[in-house]
Parts: structure tokens; C-alpha cells; sequence
């Protein structure tokens, strides 16, 4: 696997009434080609920040953000066509419909319309979102929205895909569903970032977990190695031991 | 460049395609106002005042630039409540187009909307009030040419609104403090000339409002130059102060949503 992503010294800096609040501090990290990295980290460790950043919505205060071998701030928009971003909070267009949403989002990376109708006829199979085609987005429940997201975030066939918190606040079985949409990814070689609360998750799904903390990296690596090294169970266990060595 | 150009070719189009599907209540709504105020002041009011019959021409031509005004604020207002909730901003933001682009598509589609729905209130003043406005004196380059600037400085200058007022909440400020003043002294209801003549002081003071300029260039065009700010003076005016707020509204964008 080929290095896709490098992260030199990223730092971030939000500015405050008092002087300024450092969301993310000096993070070093590298994500391979076709990768499921998970970003864990508890409320406020800088997973958000990081997605963000990455999703070139906020730029970093310092540090260098390399795709493939380019800065991705010099070569921002081919980095932008590769990416395909899933926020938390679903921001759809809820002035177009279901078929509308993912027509525009084709018709916004220039795809040949035969290309859009072909492939948003596939999308909305895969997302089983075709009796849904007409609806409008207000008339979605949650589950079907944050599949919509996502489907509309892989409409132009991004090789990096960014989901920040993909399944909160969903039914068992969407989870379920959207953990094989983020393994079939993977199978096609995307490579997928992914932030979460759920360690289950994080240990079906990744490849690498990277914990932060503080806006610092505690730790990355996968799962089967983290719980050797201290001797747990399951990830969340490893979870559990680190934030209460931290706390010590 | 080309790229660019054809992703925001796409995103007015979607514009367009919202626009379609509400035009006909927007475009009843656009029309109250300058009805209303043709009834009033060409109907009623030279019948229980002294008010002359060719004054309900010049107040609804101000009663059309006020309606385009606050269809202008209003789409600020729900891009503004867009910053605080559903952030559809960032999925634009997101896209391969510079955050420049991304709030220059923002501009543009208030100045498409400002097209679509005041160009044909011009058409509907002249046949509300055929006789105020004389084929005679009215001059299609110039009107083009004004109104394409009051189109670009309403989007700039609401761009830069939206780049400063905290959320929706307090856009009622925006409208009490900012639009009240500015129109009722830009001449909604008066030519700069007229001011000028009585009170001198007061007519250099509307000169730092550009209500003013767009009052009297629009007038300029469609009534002749008589009696207002010589037209290339107002356009000339309106257009250099759309290009400042459109650079100060775009650098403040920026700052206040963080971007790339």
C-alpha cells in the first residue's frame, strides 16, 4: 500500500475571548492507500478538528498536510475532487429531493450527465434509497438521511472518504448496514477515515485505530496489536485502561 | 478556470431550478409593495393632498428598489441561519472550488433572483402607471447598466451582513438600524436634487448613503436626467462600491467561517 496521506506537525489553534484554545497539537500521521483508519477520542480530543481539516473546511495553523506528495493547500482542488466528506450533522440541500440531491452532487464534480444517471441509479440501489427517489429530505427519518449523506459524499467515486461519526444515533440494524457499505469500500480500495464514539466499530472496521486525546495522539495501530500490548479483551477495554492512566 | 466556471454554472442552476418552484408566491410577495404604493400615491393621495400625479412615479420606483432590497436581506438572513445550523455552506465548501468562488456563488445567485424577479416590476410600474413613465425619456442601455449595479451592490452588501451579524436573531437589528435608515434617506421618497435645493447639508450627507446612488441612477434611466444625479456618477458610485464590499465581505467570510 502506497502512502495517500502525510500529516507533518498539524496544529490547530481556535481563537478565544481569553487568547486561544489548541484543538489539535503537533499531529504526525500517515494514512496508506485503500486504508480504514478510525479516529477515537472522547467529546473534545480533536477528532472533529481533524476531520475538518482534512476536509479542507478549516485550515490547519501550522504543520503540513501532504496528498500523495503535494501539499494538499497547493494542489487544493485536485485533492477536493479525490475527497469525499461526511459531516456529522446531516447538511443536505433540503430544497431538492432525494434524486435531486445526488444528481447536483454529480453535476458539482462535472460528471457526463449519462455517467450521473447511471450512477445515481446504482447509489440509490446500494443505499436502498430508490423508493425514496422523490421524497424530500425533510420527509427522511435519521437513518436514511445519514445513508443519503453518505451516498452523496461517494457519488463522484472519491479515493478518500471522510466520515466523521457516521452512525450516531442510529438503529442497530442501519448501523449494521452502513458498516458493510464502509467494508465494501474498502474492498474497492477507498480509503476510508472514519471517527467514532463506538470502539465495536472502530475494531470491526479499521485497519489502524488512532486514539486522541487533548488534540494529541496517544496512540496508533491496529486493533489485534493494542489489545496484546496491554492485555485486553477488546478495544474498549484498551479504551478504558488509557483514559484512566491519563486521568493518573 | 474553465472548471470553476462550470461548477458554479451548476450550482446557479440549481439556484434556478428553486427558484422555478417558488416563483409564483415570490413573485405575488414582490408585487404588494409597489402596488400598494402606486394605489396610494397615484390613486389616492392627489385626490385628499397636494401631491402631484408624476410623484407616484418617483415613490414607486422607490417602492421597487425597497422590495428588491429586502428580497436581497432575506436570503441573507437564511444564509446567515444557514452558518449557525445546517452548514450546507460546508458542503459547498467542500467541493473543488476556492471559498472566494464558493461566496461569489453566494452573490450571484441574490443578483439572479434580483433579475428574475425585479426586472419584470419595472414592466408591471409602467402598466400600473402608464403615464408616469415616458418611453420618451427612458433609456434601455442605462437601465440595463444600473440595474445590473444596484443587482451586484445588493449581493455584496449583503454578503458583507452576512459576514458580521452574530445569527438570525439579531438580523432584526440589520433591519431596524441599517435598511430603515438607509432607505427612508436614500431618497425613497425624493430625488437627491430636491434635498439639495432646500437643505444643502442634508444632501451631502445622503451622498455617504448608496441608497442614494441607486434611487437616482435607476431614476435617471427611466425617468430622464433631469432632476437627478448625473446617471454615470451614481454608476460609477454603485459599481466601485460593490467591488469594496464584495472584497471585505469575502476576506470576512472567511475569517468568520475558518475557511481553506
Amino acid at each position: 500500500m502506497s502512502v495517500l496521506l502525510t500529516l507533518q506537525h498539524v496544529s490547530k489553534r481556535y481563537p478565544t475571548k481569553d487568547g486561544f484554545v489548541e484543538a489539535l497539537t503537533d499531529i504526525n500521521l500517515t494514512i496508506m492507500e485503500g486504508e480504514v483508519l478510525a479516529l477515537l477520542g472522547i467529546n473534545g480530543a480533536g477528532k472533529t478538528t481533524l476531520s475538518s481539516i482534512l476536509a479542507t473546511l478549516h485550515p490547519a495553523t501550522s504543520g503540513t498536510i501532504l496528498y500523495r506528495d503535494s501539499s494538499i493547500y497547493q494542489e487544493l482542488h485536485r485533492y477536493k475532487k479525490a475527497l469525499g466528506f461526511c459531516p456529522q450533522k446531516p447538511n443536505l440541500d433540503p430544497a431538492l429531493n432525494v434524486q435531486e440531491n445526488l444528481v447536483f452532487a454529480g453535476r458539482y464534480y462535472l460528471m457526463p450527465e449519462q455517467e450521473i444517471q447511471a450512477r445515481v441509479c446504482e447509489i440509490m440501489a446500494t443505499f436502498n434509497l430508490t423508493r425514496y427517489a422523490q421524497f424530500s429530505i425533510d420527509a427522511l427519518s435519521g437513518g436514511y438521511k445519514q445513508r443519503l449523506l453518505i451516498a452523496r459524499a461517494l457519488m463522484h467515486r472519491p479515493r478518500l472518504i471522510i466520515l466523521d461519526e457516521p452512525t450516531v444515533g442510529l438503529d442497530p440494524d442501519v448501523r449494521r448496514q452502513i458498516w458493510d457499505i464502509i467494508k465494501q469500500l474498502r474492498a474497492q480500495g477507498v480509503t476510508v477515515i472514519l471517527t467514532t464514539h463506538y470502539l465495536d466499530e472502530a475494531e470491526v472496521l479499521a485497519d489502524r485505530v488512532c486514539m486522541l486525546s487533548k488534540g494529541q495522539i496517544l496512540f496508533i495501530d491496529n486493533a489485534a496489536n493494542l489489545k496484546q500490548s496491554y492485555k485486553k479483551e477488546n478495544l474498549e477495554e484498551v479504551f478504558l485502561h488509557l483514559l484512566k492512566e491519563e486521568a493518573a | 478556470m474553465q472548471q470553476t466556471f462550470s461548477i458554479l454554472k451548476n450550482l446557479l442552476w440549481r439556484d434556478l431550478l428553486l427558484i422555478k418552484k417558488d416563483f409564483r408566491d415570490n413573485f405575488i410577495d414582490m408585487l404588494v409593495w409597489p402596488t400598494t404604493a402606486s394605489l396610494v400615491f397615484g390613486r389616492i393621495m392627489p385626490h385628499i393632498a397636494q401631491v402631484d400625479s408624476s410623484f407616484a412615479g418617483l415613490t414607486l420606483l422607490g417602492a421597487i428598489i425597497s422590495i428588491i432590497f429586502v428580497n436581497a436581506l432575506h436570503h441573507i438572513q437564511l444564509q446567515v441561519t444557514d452558518f449557525e445550523h445546517d452548514r450546507i455552506i460546508d458542503y459547498y465548501l467542500t467541493l473543488p472550488l476556492s471559498s472566494t468562488m464558493v461566496f461569489m456563488k453566494q452573490a450571484l445567485s441574490i443578483v439572479l433572483r434580483t433579475y428574475i424577479f425585479g426586472l419584470p416590476l419595472f414592466i408591471i410600474a409602467k402598466l400600473l402607471l402608464p403615464q408616469a413613465f415616458s418611453m420618451a425619456t427612458f433609456s434601455f442601455t442605462k437601465f440595463l447598466l444600473m440595474f445590473s449595479a444596484v443587482a451586484l451592490f445588493l449581493a455584496f452588501f449583503g454578503l458583507w451582513i452576512s459576514s458580521w451579524v452574530r445569527n438570525k436573531d439579531a438580523f432584526i437589528h440589520v433591519w431596524l438600524r441599517m435598511y430603515t435608515p438607509m432607505l427612508w434617506f436614500g431618497g425613497f421618497l425624493f430625488s437627491w436634487q430636491q434635498v439639495h435645493t432646500k437643505l444643502p447639508i442634508a444632501s451631502y450627507l445622503m451622498l455617504l448613503n448608496p441608497m442614494t446612488y441607486i434611487m437616482d441612477g435607476l431614476r435617471a434611466s427611466m425617468l430622464g436626467q433631469t432632476g437627478f444625479i448625473n446617471f454615470w456618477v451614481s454608476f460609477g458610485m454603485l459599481t466601485a462600491q460593490a467591488a469594496l464590499f464584495a472584497f471585505i465581505a469575502i476576506r470576512r467570510l472567511q475569517q468568520r467561517l475558518d475557511t481553506v
